[in-house]
């Protein structure tokens, strides 16, 4: 027979929310085509195998004291997890609308969902990716300062939090920014330095582009792998904090004011 | 008891601001069942949303004890690429049931529904009458005191229009519905207290007959 409705804390019902978004999440994306847990991880691994093929292979790029598809993918795979979390959570209110019927669900609870979501997944793929580098071509893939790297990586998650929490509130504003604000991701994954050792960079060009937070964050991130990391000028570890404490902020109090138009669209 | 208290409402359009309610303030009373009527761009919808709290009102409040349903028969909450377990598990775990409670209530939800193995399949090869059985049954699986039902019994055939008016007979005393409808049978055969929405305001109407007397003389 029916049940009758439960009386939770605010904590349990975001809890429990939280969880269902997940394995919803999570089952939606393995349940799209045939063999799902292996496209999901098998699409970003390809992705990250066929740049380091072009740019070792092909362009024979190396980077001095350290092997180069292990420079590629210690930036590539952190960048590509932060620009996920932005972007699904600029979308995370426009995909999930529907279920705000339930009033269980608030919009923040997808945001949660999906940051998990896609740290669980690209923490396979790294973990894959770099095993396979390790067994199969025996690079070294040894952390230098794991504490540094989490506290890095966890501060490039922070801003990327608040980016999106900031991006979802301007495309309910502007719902024709969504296309242009997904384009302009392109040029940073091209100025975060992903590809290249910036330290070669001449200095009047990294001025200009020390701007950037990931730029900060992925150097961050490699300087804790390598142990031989050269001193970058310009490179900062607080910086990124600062812009990730002000874009949370921002975020948020943007969410705040918006909540209501964010629910019902 | 729910009550609204000065309720203004308003939408931003391409031609400026609309307004669907000022300063509007009734009481529905308890044990009753409501039928919500009016002609199309009357404020049913609005209404509506604001009643089950996925709207705001504007200025004013609506204060109520009671639990009020999702609509019932809300079918774009599902996700077409999983199933109709799946998508009922989702519905349970939102709303706190875990383990046995669970078990018994997809049970529920299954029998209700009656779409056989289709059950197992993703929602996405339902048909909308499928659609519909499956979400009524998620609505009356949990206990609400009032069960809002928008146009929702209009779907499904005749034997499952039949079940969902049988279901919410048995509940008559313990929990109430409000329907939104444009079908004077089903106000007829359910309620007991007419709404009417016209040009922002609200009639009550004691006497169902009267009120629908009432609401074809708008028509």
């Amino acid at each position: 027979m029916s049940q009758r409705l439960y009386t939770r804390s605010a904590f349990k019902i975001t809890r429990s929310v939280v969880f269902a978004l997940v394995l919803r999440e999570m089952q939606t994306r393995l349940g799209k085509r045939r063999m799902g847990a292996f496209w999901i991880l098998f699409e970003p691994i390809a992705h990250v195998a066929l740049m380091m093929f072009i740019f070792t292979v092909i362009r024979s790029r190396s980077v001095p004291g350290m092997e180069f598809p292990v420079f590629f993918a210690t930036g590539v795979i952190p960048f590509l997890l932060m620009r996920n979390i932005a972007i699904r959570l600029m979308d995370a209110v426009s995909a999930n609308q529907a279920l705000f019927a339930y009033q269980q669900i608030k919009p923040f609870d997808t945001f949660i969902a999906r940051v998990i979501v896609e740290f669980s997944l690209s923490t396979c793929v790294y973990i894959l990716v770099m095993a396979g580098m390790a067994i199969w071509l025996g690079y070294d893939i040894s952390m230098h300062d794991p504490l540094r790297w989490f506290v890095a990586l966890a501060t490039g998650i922070l801003f990327s939090f608040g980016l999106g929490l900031v991006l979802c509130v301007i495309v309910e504003v502007l719902p024709d920014t969504r296309t242009f604000i997904r384009l302009v991701f392109l040029p940073v994954y091209l100025i975060s330095g992903i590809i290249f050792p910036i330290w070669n960079l001449p200095r009047e060009y990294l001025e200009w582009i020390l701007w950037n937070p990931y730029l900060h964050i992925v150097s961050n991130i490699r300087s804790s792998v390598f142990e031989h990391y050269p001193y970058v000028y310009g490179i900062s570890f607080t910086y990124p904090m600062e812009v990730g404490l002000v874009t949370l902020f921002l975020g948020m109090a943007l969410y705040r004011l918006r909540k209501q138009e964010l629910l019902a669209r | 008891m729910i009550e609204l208290r000065n309720v203004s409402k308003s939408y931003r359009t391409l031609h400026g601001p609309k307004r669907v309610f000022r300063d509007l303030s009734f009481t529905i009373p308890p044990d009753r069942n409501i039928a919500l009527i009016g002609r199309n761009g009357a404020g049913k919808s609005t209404m509506m949303r604001m009643l089950c709290g996925l709207d705001m009102p504007d200025r004013g409040r609506i204060i109520t004890d009671k639990k009020i349903s999702w609509p019932v028969g809300l079918t774009g909450g599902f996700q077409g690429s999983l199933t109709g377990r799946q998508n009922a598990k989702f519905v349970c775990r939102v709303l706190g049931a875990e383990g046995l409670a669970m078990t018994k209530l997809i049970k529920y939800v299954e029998d209700f529904a009656e779409i056989g193995e289709y059950f197992d399949q993703p929602v996405k090869t339902y048909s909308s009458g499928m659609r519909a059985r499956l979400a009524f049954g998620l609505s009356l699986a949990f206990e609400f005191d009032y069960y809002l039902v928008d146009e929702a019994m209009s779907v499904g055939d005749a034997h499952f229009r039949e079940k969902a008016t049988t279901e919410f007979r048995n509940r008559a005393g313990k929990a109430n519905i409000i329907l939104v409808t444009h079908g004077m049978g089903q106000v007829r055969k359910l309620c007991d207290f007419v709404l009417l929405l016209e040009k922002g305001q609200v009639t009550p109407f004691e006497d169902v007959e009267e009120g629908i007397r009432a609401y074809q003389e708008t028509a």
